[in-house]
């Protein structure tokens, strides 16, 4: 099994002490260890802020110093009961395309299609990315990931990490519109069936904001068949002619 | 006194701490969490054993541990929504040069990777990497056997993998994305 350690060995990705960039003797502890501990930690603090104003929200306690009210209409309790009446996708294959643009601070603009074939749950499944430069990834989806865009949504609802703020008309639909815990994503929910329709994500300051939207164009639950199995199981892209398209 | 310690420290063990945490992460969160280590190193100086570099190098993995730990909060709104792509989530860099080899360290579990990369990427003898896992040496002997074969055992597992589904035509950019064009 040496082998397989130096295998190991020829595959370090930071052989050349001199490319790790330490070149100044100094710590230089002072001044740029201070900022730097600042920047990495201060996410932190901002995620227990959100926690506890989402908790206040949901309890029905004001906020000292926050612009929001708790949701009119709909609740969170209200709205978690309607989604898990209607949005179980159990017994099914599903099948889920979506597009996302995504554009930088100065304008610039990149995008992506994906397809989600997926026994609900996420034990088994794939997602398929194909960029606007053509190239086309294949992710094999592993537990963690909550790739079922109805599933996460009911969860979300459920555990308050969403928040209905108002109805209006998308794409000559009627959707519900949430926002995340955190303020940075956006969900508009078909008004009936509680399918998310779209996400907006606005995230990052200065040179590392972006605007992130997902348009969900189809949802669709097959009948779980041993061909649709084989969909799940294996990318479209190595399965015959639409290879790379 | 105690910053001529901590200078020589540094002079001595900065490359390596980054090389350590750049392995594991990139330049960017390298840049914080080296900030950290020698943070920590200042403040506990007198803890600090004469072989200092397990000892820093325990520290930068405690420390990205934490750093994974909060990129993935903020990362699990995001990917339950698809709202982005997850491009800045730290963790094991790709391996361009050995895609099937990342792949397979993917399937691993972190803590037998860790053992694996102490000793070939970090080169460090037994007993040194023992310290740094804070185990020791005749237990860190064991986890090293066990991760080697698990290792083997996922390699080989990889490949078939990779046999079956990616036919020779795709290449690998990161260690659990294949793709082709």
């Amino acid at each position: 099994m040496t082998d397989v350690l130096d295998r190991l060995r020829a595959s370090n990705p930071v052989r050349d002490m001199r490319a790790v960039g330490v070149e100044t003797p100094s710590p230089g502890i002072p001044a740029p260890r201070t900022r730097r501990r600042r920047r990495g930690w201060r996410p932190a603090f901002r995620v227990v802020g959100f926690i506890a104003v989402l908790a206040a929200l949901v309890l029905g306690i004001s906020v000292p110093g926050r612009q929001e009210s708790p949701p009119s209409g709909t609740g969170n309790l209200d709205t978690a009961a309607a989604v898990a009446a209607t949005l179980d996708p159990g017994g099914f294959i599903l099948h889920v395309k979506t597009r996302t643009s995504q554009v930088g601070p100065e304008g610039q603009e990149t995008s992506w299609e994906t397809d989600v074939w997926l026994v609900p749950g996420g034990q088994r499944g794939h997602i398929r990315t194909r960029f606007a430069d053509g190239r086309i990834l294949s992710l094999p989806v592993a537990d963690e990931h909550a790739l079922d865009p109805v599933g996460a949504t009911r969860a979300m609802l459920r555990e308050g990490d969403l928040r209905q703020d108002r109805t209006t008309v998308l794409n000559r639909r009627e959707v519900k519109v949430f926002t995340a815990r955190g303020g940075e994503t956006t969900l508009y929910a078909d008004a009936e069936s509680l399918h998310p329709v779209r996400t907006i994500l606005r995230r990052g300051r200065g040179p590392k904001a972006f605007t992130s939207v997902t348009d969900f164009r189809a949802i669709n639950r097959l009948q779980d068949t041993p061909e649709n199995r084989r969909r799940v199981d294996l990318p479209e892209s190595l399965n015959g002619p639409s290879n790379g398209k | 006194m105690a910053v001529e310690t901590l200078q020589r420290l540094h002079d001595a063990h900065a490359a390596s701490v980054r090389a350590y945490v750049l392995r594991r992460s990139n330049a960017q969160t390298a840049d914080d969490v080296c900030a950290e280590v020698w943070v920590i190193a200042w403040r506990r100086l007198l803890d600090i054993p004469e072989d200092a570099l397990p000892w820093l190098l325990g520290v930068a993995r405690r420390v990205l541990a934490n750093e994974r730990r909060r990129q993935r909060r903020f990362s699990a709104l995001r990917e339950r929504l698809w709202a982005a792509r997850g491009d800045d989530v730290v963790g094991p860099p790709p391996l361009p040069g050995d895609p099937l080899l990342g792949a397979a360290l993917r399937r691993m579990k972190p803590a037998d990777v860790e053992v694996l990369l102490l000793v070939a990427w970090e080169d460090l003898a037994p007993e040194r990497a023992a310290a740094v896992l804070g185990v020791r040496r005749g237990t860190f002997a064991v986890r090293l056997h066990r991760a080697k074969a698990r290792l083997a055992a996922a390699l080989d597992q990889e490949t078939r993998a990779g046999d079956a589904l990616v036919q020779g035509a795709s290449s690998i950019t990161s260690p659990s994305q294949r793709t082709t064009s």
